[in-house]
């Protein structure tokens, strides 16, 4: 097995994560998942998410019944007979990669050693695998140095993009979500007044810079960087990144900013 | 997004813009609307109908 770093991308949501994770899918240096957003350890960690594993568990039982055959496969042609057997179903991904998922937050094995095996899995000889969950944004100290000294040669990265423009972006986001599965109608105005009624709390929790530039501020410089939403999209910007990561300089594609970009009238 | 909406946002917000003026200084990228760092609530707002824990955590 490989002896990768990890890279943890903690956040933020709607500042640049899912370009970043694209970005880093096309690196030769740098390994991801199938699956951007693992939630490990904030389902490891946080009670109030277990959703993401039920979530998860909920979309790996929509699939029908596999023939027993190709459940019990086993060796390194059974991932791979099992996803071309397996329907993709929405943004859920592939079964495989969920049965993945749901194996992972199922193990109790100790020093995540499930954890570890997943993001490790297909990283061949690459320096880095990279996981990019923007919900870690609300672990805090404790647990980021948890994290930082359960896996040696770890480094953290920070996204960050005008709070007001974040917000609104995720503001839209959830009435999106809200409209096809609450009731239609709902908008970024109605998100916003929940907020002020204190509901939708974890809206708050993820705007929280202060909170999170504190938490990660425990930990040595060196092993953490910031980047700016605004200014992340150009060629110095992604040097620096990958000068930070010790890996060869790629460009990216920067006028593909995947769900980027917001109205303001 | 309305002229109330957002000032709403850069109240709820303003720890946020502070915070990284502080840490990052002239690194902030220029479009950052860093005057919110000292937003105040906005007068439309009625302050007792907005939730104890949203402005306990504004301080």
């Amino acid at each position: 097995m490989t002896q990768a770093n990890f890279l943890f991308c903690v956040g933020a949501q709607k500042a640049g994560t899912t370009w970043l994770y694209s970005y880093f899918a096309a690196h030769p240096q740098v390994h991801v998942q199938p699956i951007k957003e693992i939630h490990y350890f904030n389902v490891l960690w946080d009670s109030k998410q277990i959703g993401f594993r039920r979530m998860r568990e909920k979309h790996l039982a929509s699939f029908p019944p596999l023939p027993k055959s190709v459940l019990t496969l086993t060796g390194r042609f059974a991932r791979g007979a099992r996803s071309i057997l397996a329907t993709e179903r929405g943004d859920g991904g592939l079964y495989e990669d969920s049965r993945r998922l749901v194996e992972m937050y199922a193990s109790e094995e100790p020093d995540h050693a499930a954890y570890r095996r997943l993001m490790l899995d297909g990283a061949a000889d690459k320096p880095w695998v990279a996981d990019i969950t923007p919900d870690y944004s609300v672990l805090g100290g404790r647990r980021y140095r948890q994290m930082s000294d359960a896996f040696p040669g770890s480094k953290f990265l920070y996204l960050m993009r005008d709070p007001v423009q974040r917000m609104w972006s995720h503001l839209k986001m959830r009435a999106e979500w809200m409209c096809a599965h609450v009731r239609p109608g709902i908008t970024a105005g109605d998100v916003l007044q929940k907020v002020l009624e204190g509901r939708e709390r974890h809206i708050l929790d993820r705007s929280n810079y202060r909170g999170t530039l504190f938490a990660l501020g425990q930990l040595p410089a060196d092993r953490v960087k910031y980047m700016f939403y605004e200014t992340m999209f150009a060629n110095d910007a992604i040097a620096g990144l990958c000068r930070f990561l010790g890996v060869d300089f790629h460009p990216g594609n920067y006028n593909h900013r995947v769900r980027g970009g917001v109205e303001v009238s | 997004m309305t002229v109330e909406q957002r000032n709403t946002m850069r109240w709820l917000l303003a720890p946020s813009y502070k915070a990284v003026s502080r840490a990052f200084g002239d690194e902030v990228p220029a479009s950052w609307d860093v005057s919110a760092a000292e937003a105040q609530i906005p007068d439309f707002l009625d302050r007792s109908k907005i939730h104890h824990s949203v402005l306990e955590r504004l301080g």
